[in-house]
């Protein structure tokens, strides 16, 4: 068995992990809606906190995180980067032709504290759940069911896929190649990718033979169901309060 | 045992021919039946059609010529044999195709719910089949994460799940280690089904198989006898 490309921030057992998948997904819901509504930074900030706060209730590994946020803000300093330029406003610093304005990058921070807090959000509350468990929550959550299907699939093929690709890949070495810059390389990429896709073509069929075979005729049961008890209240009046107080920020 | 359903063959295939490509025929006059406690082995070389004839046997291909029976019913398309694939249940040769659900629990609940039974009798179903086969403590697992040998039992545990009659078995042993073979061949012969079983492993086939045929040139024919090889100590 290879290493899984799906990875696992959901083996935990801290007191997020707990709550039922649903009321997290809605939570998260919430508060990202609220966060894309307001752009006053006292409301913005107080989110973030809240939201550092639920990363250390669901004890998330350092490095995934940090992982998480590095790719996150390496795009953020392009954000930095250019958008204080870009708008109109007060000149606060000059640089030749272009002069970077109080405005621009007070909404550049913004943005960058925004992307921060629901990369915070969505590892502490949702990357906490089970993929397969996340795909029921969403089900029942009536999120279409083609959609969720797609999830669950990619989920449960995309390390078979991923196999067969490493597999080619050292046969391909094992023969000598080295990816270089020139055509043979370009169309040897190109056969790669056409076998993969023949290769799901005919596993997809393969599939949906072996689904006909167990008799199914277009429709998914789902044989586990969610409970959402005391606790679950609790956390979301919980979350609700802190987000309504969050808001109310100065 | 005596009623008179058993004297029915269970599969009764009659001048079967097929072919993927025309003018290329893969197979032309299989003839052959499966009666109830027959355990019948199929071998035959790489490419020599036995994966197809299962296909088709499940009605997932269709004939060119012949004719398929299964208990008794002649099937000629998709409605002859929806009703029927509850009674007979095909393992895949590659179990990854088999095992779509998310965790073990599901897969193998995926046939009984679909034959209609109630949550809580799926629940029961699966708990007993998974206990059988001593696979009870794979039930949460994800289907991605187990090893060969457990998925070709898990694949196999959704197979039975449905309690057929005929098991269609389509190389059960290949990719397996020793260890997982002896246990595959222990499990086959535990079970009361009438089984076709698909391998080219002769030792195997002759541990399990009542009976074994041999796929070539598009037929089924009796086995060669095997002339003694010689042993190197
Ligand atoms: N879907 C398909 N389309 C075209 N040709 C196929 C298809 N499936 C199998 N074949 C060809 O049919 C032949 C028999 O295949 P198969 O029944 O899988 O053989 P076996 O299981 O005995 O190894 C092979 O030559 C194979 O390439
Ligand atoms: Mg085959």
């Amino acid at each position: 068995m290879t290493t899984s490309v799906v990875h696992p921030l959901a083996h935990g057992d801290s007191v997020i992990h707990r709550i039922d998948p649903r009321v997290r997904l809605l939570c998260v819901l919430a508060a990202s809606v609220c966060i894309a509504a307001t752009s006053r930074p006292g409301p913005l900030l107080a989110a973030c906190a809240l939201a550092a706060v639920l990363v250390l209730v669901a004890r998330i590994p350092w490095r995934p995180l940090w992982r998480r946020l590095r790719v996150l803000n390496a795009f953020m300093a392009i954000v930095l980067l250019t958008v204080p330029f870009s708008m109109q406003g007060e000149t606060i610093w000059q640089a030749g032709a272009l002069g970077a304005s109080r405005e621009g990058l007070a909404q550049a921070l913004r943005i960058i504290l925004t992307g921060n807090t629901l990369v915070l959000l969505l590892t502490s509350l949702v990357a906490t759940i089970e993929p397969t468990v996340l795909a029921h929550a969403l089900l029942h959550l009536r999120v279409p069911d083609k959609l969720v299907r797609i999830l669950m699939f990619a989920v449960r093929y995309i390390d078979v896929l991923n196999d067969s690709r490493l597999r080619m890949d050292r046969a391909m070495k094992a023969r000598g190649y080295v990816a270089r810059c020139n055509a043979h390389t370009v169309r040897t990429s190109a056969y790669l990718v056409a076998c993969l896709l023949a290769q799901s073509l005919d596993r997809a069929a393969r599939i949906e033979r072996a689904m006909r075979c167990r008799g199914w005729r277009g429709q998914f049961p789902v044989l586990n169901h969610f409970h959402a008890g005391a606790r679950d209240v609790r956390f979301a009046c919980l979350f609700a309060g802190a987000l309504a107080a969050a808001m109310v920020m100065p | 045992m005596n009623d008179p359903a058993i004297q029915v063959p269970l599969i009764r295939v009659r001048n079967l021919a097929f072919r993927y490509h025309a003018g290329r025929p893969l197979l032309e006059g299989v003839l052959f039946e499966l009666r109830a406690g027959e355990r019948l082995g199929v071998s035959g070389a790489n490419g020599s059609g036995k994966s197809s004839l299962l296909q088709l046997l499940m009605g997932l291909e269709r004939p060119a010529a012949g004719t398929v029976e299964l208990f008794g019913h002649l099937c000629r398309d998709e409605v002859d044999f929806r009703p029927l694939r509850g009674r007979i249940g095909l393992l895949f040769q590659d179990a990854d195709d088999q095992l779509f659900c998310p965790t073990v629990e599901e897969d193998v609940a995926f046939g009984p719910l679909n034959q209609g039974y109630s949550h809580a009798q799926v629940r029961g179903i699966v708990a007993r089949t998974l206990a059988d086969l001593g696979l009870a403590h794979l039930a949460q697992r994800p289907t991605h994460q187990l090893s060969g040998g457990e998925k070709r039992a898990v694949a196999l545990a959704g197979v039975l799940a449905m309690q057929p009659d005929v098991l269609l078995l389509d190389e059960p042993t290949t990719c397996l280690d020793e260890d997982a073979q002896a246990r595959v061949t222990r499990l086959l012969l535990g079970l009361p089904q009438a089984m076709v079983i698909v391998s080219h492993d002769p030792h195997f086939l002759r541990c399990v198989a009542s009976r074994t045929l041999l796929l070539r040139d598009g037929a089924l024919c009796a086995m060669p006898v095997v002339r003694p090889v010689l042993r190197s100590v």
